[in-house]
């Protein structure tokens, strides 16, 4: 361990590179004005989401403040929120539900940034040869993963402990403990992260297709885990068995009372201890940071020896010795578009760290959904699903038409299109070419082609995932096929806008010049850029459609709009792509 | 028949030039060698030749066709290996080389006669089906080259071609390079081996600092700068502290 000082700064040094003044004044120089308005750019977009978040968080607490104080009426989310989780202490509840949410996110986030970084990561031999000890290597890589999960919990609980004290008063024991518990939340489940990946790593290093066992066997594993949390939080059909009147059950469930941190975390009782900790009891708050370290020591000693050895293992592989008969091999000629879609579908499926980070998003997320929601269906067994639409329906509709769900079908729309607006294929499309642009810029293909088939495979994949789950919905909920079908539509044509918007967004910022391809889409602030674009398409337009239902507008028409407006939306996404982007995509020098 | 026409290439804002009116003009049947210092201008020149690059200035032709103009019919003229043959790492040998027929539109039947010969000749069958990001550097070469060949280019660009690869597969590609000029083909390629250069080329051009200091037959280099070897009119040419860089 002699070397980790060294190695650790060389983590910080290249997490944080793109900071340096030096770099800064070098893109100053050679860039001039675009240089200041991309960091303008940066820094707005930093100040807009944290805005949002903060936005979300007061509104909630506000929300639940005057719950508890029985000021306000309740709206119907928190109501069935409350009905779900059957608690008190409102305020309370918030700050342990993100801490909780901001461990279970850990936990599920960790494998594939873990594998995708310290095991499948290019730069493994970069390390291998140095005269550092396997064990010192893992903590100092381990170190910069830890890094980036805590700035992720410390952007989700801090603003919340802000808004906590505004509210409820000034408490310094608070804030201590709440920095301990953004400092220490995601050791544990980096720690079980770390061991399940090591046991990957070492299980597929046998595998002659161990990056396509690894890549699947994580998504099992991320899958299992949210199965978990999910039936740990006990949201089943027990909550809610009343046949007479929802209504009724709801508010019957508001007044049930039960101890909120035991409900919530029971099923994980470092995040009890975490909760209890922060809620102000010390000698569980020791528990939780004992427990942390000790569990953070656990992958350094268990792995760390051995880790180089695991993970060159995975990373350097030879020739398959499988021969080809040339006499029978393939020869079939495909149109440009979709050899070039071929070519990038291979690359992301082959590639870890893109099939993690663009498969997640756009596929397997909304599988996983579907799971989720058959456990939940099974498991609630007299659950009224249509009483239950009916009730949001009603409730949004304002009774306009109680037969007619198509609220229903736009708040569907709008979780899937809140869900593909991350749409890392195509937001990193053009920086995913990397060292690659010049060979493809040196085909005899037009630019319109290039970007066409960019734009088709994201689209493809973000459609893939969609259509499977709302099949699958289908066949759980026929009495909504109709409703699951508008879905589909609405969902298809705000994704082919948020596809045409990632690509325009990676052609203006391309980053080609990368080390791993971990960096290529995860250091990458297109996909933000690219998600909060489609939150403020998303925005205007529920915006636009209560303000249609104000002027009361029937159902029926309300449906034939929002599919018209999705066309346009789609054609000037499309148009504009194709043309300014194009003109743009052509331009870059690689 | 490759011409560049005052070829110039500023980047970024900073105004440096890496290539400075560069008039050059290759003709059919000729195997030119390109030859310069690191940093002289070589890869730009060809990434420019290629399509991959937009000159700040003048415009570079192949077969008579612009590539800045008619980028298209321009670049299905040509087959071009890249510096280093970064190729596309995780398609197998046989799906590139399947990718390359589809993006030059060669049919099934000539991609098969193409292929095979050439995985044959360059020793590749064995590995053909494995990823690329498993091959050494010399298959990457080979790989890349049997790509650029598949479409039977009337116009050859190599940069730096010789480099990773083991004598044998050297001593195949130069005579491939022989072999496509007998048949009436263009090749242009850039190197650092100046004994390939000499052995190798009908004409050579010396670049530095983004300027053509030299072009001709080695005859003609020789009796220019009155020199006997290449790396004598080089070091001439290019100063002796950079052709040691060489």
């Amino acid at each position: 361990m002699n070397k980790l000082p060294v190695l650790l700064g060389i983590q910080a040094r290249m997490q944080l590179s793109f900071l340096k003044p030096s770099t800064l004044k070098q893109e100053l120089k050679q860039n001039g004005v675009k240089t200041i308005a991309k960091w303008l750019g940066i820094l707005l977009l930093i100040i807009g989401a944290a805005v949002w978040l903060v936005w979300v968080e007061v509104k909630v607490m506000d929300a639940l403040v005057s719950l508890q104080t029985g000021t306000d009426e309740m709206s119907l989310m928190v109501r069935v929120a409350m009905a779900v989780l059957r608690v008190k202490n409102l305020p309370d509840l918030l700050l342990l539900l993100i801490t909780f949410s901001s461990m279970v996110m850990t936990l599920m986030f960790a494998i594939p940034q873990i594998l995708g970084s310290m095991y499948f990561g290019k730069d493994t031999p970069n390390y291998a040869y140095l005269p550092a000890s396997g064990q010192a290597v893992y903590v100092s890589r381990l170190f910069g993963v830890y890094l980036g999960e805590t700035g992720i919990t410390c952007l989700m609980i801090m603003p919340l402990v802000a808004i906590y004290m505004t509210r409820l008063g000034f408490d310094a024991g608070l804030l201590l403990r709440a920095l301990l518990v953004i400092l220490f939340s995601s050791m544990i489940p980096l720690a079980i992260s770390c061991l399940i990946c090591g046991l990957l790593a070492s299980a597929s290093g046998f595998l002659k297709h161990r990056e396509f066992f690894t890549m699947i066997a994580s998504f099992l594993l991320v899958g299992v885990v949210m199965a978990i949390s999910f039936m740990s939080g006990e949201v089943s059909g027990s909550t809610m068995e009343d046949p007479e009147s929802m209504r009724a059950l709801l508010a019957e469930l508001i007044t049930g009372r039960t101890d909120l941190i035991q409900l919530l975390t029971g099923h994980f009782p470092p995040a009890e201890w975490a909760g209890r900790g922060l809620m102000g009891d010390w000698g569980q708050m020791g528990m939780f940071l004992a427990l942390s370290v000790a569990a953070m020591a656990v992958p350094v000693l268990v792995l760390g020896r051995g880790y180089l050895a695991a993970a060159i293992n995975v990373t350097e592989t030879g020739l398959s010795g499988k021969k080809v008969d040339l006499k029978k091999a393939n020869y079939g000629a495909s149109s440009t578009t979709w050899a070039l879609m071929k070519r990038e579908l291979k690359e992301i499926v082959r590639v870890p760290s893109y099939a993690v980070n663009i498969l997640f998003s756009t596929a397997v997320v909304p599988v996983m959904m579907v799971g989720l929601i058959a456990i939940a269906i099974v498991q609630s067994a007299d659950l009224d699903i249509m009483d239950l639409v009916r009730l949001v329906t009603e409730e949004l509709s304002e009774g306009i038409d109680t037969e007619n769900f198509t609220i229903f079908a736009l708040l569907m729309t709008a979780f899937f299109s809140w869900m593909l607006g991350l749409n890392s294929a195509a937001s990193t499309s053009v920086t995913r070419e990397g060292k690659y642009h010049g060979l493809l810029r040196a085909l005899p293909v037009k630019g319109r082609t290039m970007v066409q088939s960019k734009v088709m495979t994201a689209f493809l994949l973000s459609a893939i995932g969609l259509i499977v789950t709302i099949c699958a919905l289908m066949a759980f909920l026929p009495l909504l096929v109709r409703e699951f079908l508008k879905t589909l539509l609405w969902t298809l044509q705000l994704s082919y806008a948020f596809s045409c918007i990632g690509v325009l967004v990676d052609i203006l910022h391309p980053k080609l010049h990368w080390e791993t391809e971990t960096a290529a889409v995860k250091r990458n602030f297109n996909v933000m850029i690219e998600w909060l674009l489609s939150l403020v398409i998303l925005g205007l337009g529920g915006w636009g459609i209560f303000e249609l239902l104000d002027h009361g507008m029937g159902l029926n028409t309300l449906s034939v709009c929002v599919t018209a407006v999705l066309l346009v939306v789609d054609l000037i996404c499309h148009v504009g792509l194709m043309t300014w982007g194009v003109k743009r995509y052509e331009a870059i020098d690689g | 028949m490759i011409e560049f026409r005052g070829v110039t290439k500023v980047y970024g804002k900073a105004g440096k030039k890496a290539l400075d009116h560069l008039d050059l003009t290759v003709q059919t049947g000729e195997l030119f060698g390109f030859i310069g210092p690191n940093g002289a201008g070589k890869t730009t020149s060809i990434k420019i030749l290629t399509g991959i690059l937009t000159p700040t200035e003048g415009e570079t032709l192949v077969d008579g066709v612009s590539i800045q103009r008619e980028p298209i019919r321009a670049k299905k003229l040509l087959g071009f290996v890249p510096d280093g043959a970064d190729l596309f790492e995780r398609l197998t040998g046989m799906e590139y080389l399947n990718f390359m027929g589809d993006m030059y539109d060669v049919k099934a039947d000539d991609r098969k006669r193409r292929i095979g010969h050439y995985l044959e000749m360059f020793e590749m069958t064995e590995a053909a089906g494995t990823q690329i990001r498993n091959y050494s550097k010399g298959m990457r070469q080979k790989i890349a080259t049997i790509g650029a060949l598949i479409h039977d280019p009337s116009v050859w660009v190599l940069d730096e071609p010789m480099m990773g690869l083991d004598p044998r597969a050297a001593f195949l590609l130069k005579e491939e390079m022989k072999r496509q000029c007998e048949a009436g083909k263009t090749v242009f390629f850039s190197t650092h081996v100046l004994e390939v250069a000499e052995k190798l080329c009908t004409r050579i051009a010396v670049i530095h600092h983004g300027e053509k200091v030299a072009e001709g037959t080695l005859e003609e280099l020789r009796s220019q700068e009155h020199a006997s070897t290449l790396e004598e009119i080089f070091l001439d040419l290019t100063g002796k502290e950079e052709a040691a860089e060489a």
